[in-house]
């Protein structure tokens, strides 16, 4: 009987599907702990090239992701370290593993991509009491900081940063519990993976 | 992605969170959805991402991302780039047709961009009488300067365009109606030839510069060019759609496509009060791809709907009704 044909694929072609299927992830990522969309852009790109060079030191057997996430831990801190900016710090270490940890119960959402894993996002944000959602469309979608909505909407600076805080929370509860409820127990599985 | 300057997700995290795991998760799981938000309300476009992966690819490829070269083959490129631009700089400089030169640039560029349909994402922001105002909209520009722009309501959508004679608007039940009243001045954004290429924005922004302030900052930023500079409007006419925003100053930041000179995005932000009643107000552009369309003549020339006399006769005095309410209700606050 004749041996099955593997189709032969080289480490920069299965690098490219990793990062095709990484880059949006680490984006996402990258975008929580960073500010600004260039520094975000650079740290990305740094990222790839810095797994690339170290592909050797790779442990095949854990997943690419929390990997690639530790990489981009580093490069964040490192960044932070060069802009030295007392309004944006660094949010310390055990923060951005714990974020990691949360990136990861993502990984294993159902969906072929990135965008399809985190359709629970669109579902919360349907569900979002009208005056939270308000604030997080100016915020996110308009760009707007906080001393403009609050100057738009007649509210306190406060009050503003109140509202965008218990939204965010509001939605990180609701992520998990739809993540819950397609099985998946979304920071116990990820720690146990990282154990 | 977008800028969030102000965010507070992590502000002083590190120090005072560090040994307490709640407030360690909570801070996470805002970090958490910070970033999911941002990435979702700036997803990108698929050719924008490709465009992204293939420069990092094209990164991993280069031989230097794994062996580093030897300093001869490291130090030729710059020494050729350093004698570029000192040929070029020295070409422009000894140059006296620059002007001309740059003219003729544009002009060409002027004439590729008037072909096909410019697609706009916008939005605007402010406050009326105390209540906060916020549209989106999506602004066509076609040519012979036709233009469609379809203010977004939860409702159904309200689409406001010309086929660059006449004005006509469409409401919710899709009826479209001609505008005779409407000032042919009314909009100068619209009546210098929408497509909006740097040299058709330019005399605009020429227009309502601040002479008083500090002059435009000019930036190059990879393919852009990015403009920064204060505006201030001048005092229009009574009757006038904007007279509301007379004399308002602000901060305007264009993007131009620097190949195409093509407008990417424009951002108004004013930042005096344009009357006690209207706090500063926010104007965003945005372009993006042209979605597929079948029929340009649907955008910008609709099926116009007869308007019977008494209907006419109605709004007219619907429009004078509300007008004479504007003013009584502002007049009230005022007391």
């Amino acid at each position: 009987m004749a041996a099955s044909h593997q189709p032969s694929i080289d480490a920069t072609e299965l690098f490219e599907i990793l990062v095709r299927e990484q880059e949006s992830r680490l984006r996402a990522f990258i975008g929580s702990m960073v500010q600004s969309p260039e520094a975000v852009e650079d740290l990305v790109q740094d990222c790839f090239l810095v797994a690339w060079k170290n592909l050797g030191k790779y442990d095949r057997t854990l997943p690419f992701g929390p990997w690639l996430r530790g990489i981009a831990k580093n490069l964040a801190l490192s960044y932070y370290r060069k802009v030295r900016r007392d309004k944006h710090a660094f949010p310390g270490e055990e923060i951005i593993d714990h974020l990691s940890l949360l990136y990861s119960s993502l990984d294993k959402a159902p969906g072929d991509d990135f965008d399809a894993q985190i359709k629970s996002l669109e579902c919360c944000l349907e569900k979002l009491p009208e005056h939270q959602r308000k604030i997080i469309d100016l915020h996110y979608e308009e760009e707007l900081d906080t001393r403009q909505i609050a100057e738009f909407l007649g509210r306190t600076r406060e009050g503003v940063k109140k509202i965008l805080q218990r939204g965010r929370s509001w939605l990180a509860d609701c992520i998990q519990q739809r993540l819950s409820a397609l099985g998946m127990e979304p920071i116990r599985e990820a720690t146990r993976e990282k154990g | 992605m977008s800028q969030h300057s102000s965010k507070d997700p992590k502000k002083g995290s590190s120090k005072e969170l560090g040994s307490n795991t709640s407030m360690v998760e909570q801070e996470a799981k805002q970090l958490f959805v910070h970033g999911l938000l941002r990435y979702r309300f700036h997803k990108e476009s698929r050719e924008q991402r490709e465009a992204r992966i293939a420069a990092i690819l094209e990164t991993i490829r280069q031989p230097s991302a794994s062996t580093p070269l030897p300093i001869w083959r490291r130090i030729i490129p710059i020494a050729a780039g350093l004698l570029a631009i000192l040929f070029i700089g020295r070409f422009f400089l000894q140059s006296p047709n620059e002007k001309i030169l740059e003219a003729e640039i544009l002009s060409h560029t002027l004439e590729n961009s008037r072909k096909g349909i410019h697609y706009f994402e916008g939005s605007f922001l402010g406050n009326r009488y105390g209540k906060t105002i916020w549209r989106k909209f999506e602004a066509f520009f076609g040519p012979n300067k036709a233009f469609a722009i379809r203010i977004l309501r939860p409702g159904g959508s309200i689409t406001f365009g010309s086929d660059g004679n006449k004005y006509w608007i469409k409401g919710r039940n899709g009826n479209a109606f001609l505008l005779p009243f409407l000032p042919k001045d009314g909009f100068p954004l619209l009546g210098m030839g929408a497509n909006l290429s740097y040299l058709e924005v330019r005399p605009l922004m020429e227009a309502v510069l601040d002479p008083n302030s500090r002059p435009v900052v000019r930036t190059e930023v990879g393919s852009r060019i990015r403009f920064q500079g204060n505006f201030r409007f001048p005092a229009f006419f009574a009757g006038h759609p904007l007279r509301n925003l007379s004399g308002t100053k602000g901060k305007f930041d264009l993007w131009i496509q620097k190949e195409t000179s093509m407008l990417q995005s424009l951002l108004l932000q004013s930042t005096t009060s344009p009357s006690k009643d209207d706090p500063p107000f926010r104007l965003r552009l945005i372009r993006k791809k042209t979605p597929p369309i079948d029929d340009s003549a649907s955008i910008f020339s609709p099926k116009i709907a007869e308007i019977p006399s008494q209907l006419r006769f109605s709004l007219w005095s619907a429009g004078v009704l509300r007008r004479w309410k504007a003013f009584r209700d502002k007049h009230r606050q005022k007391k």
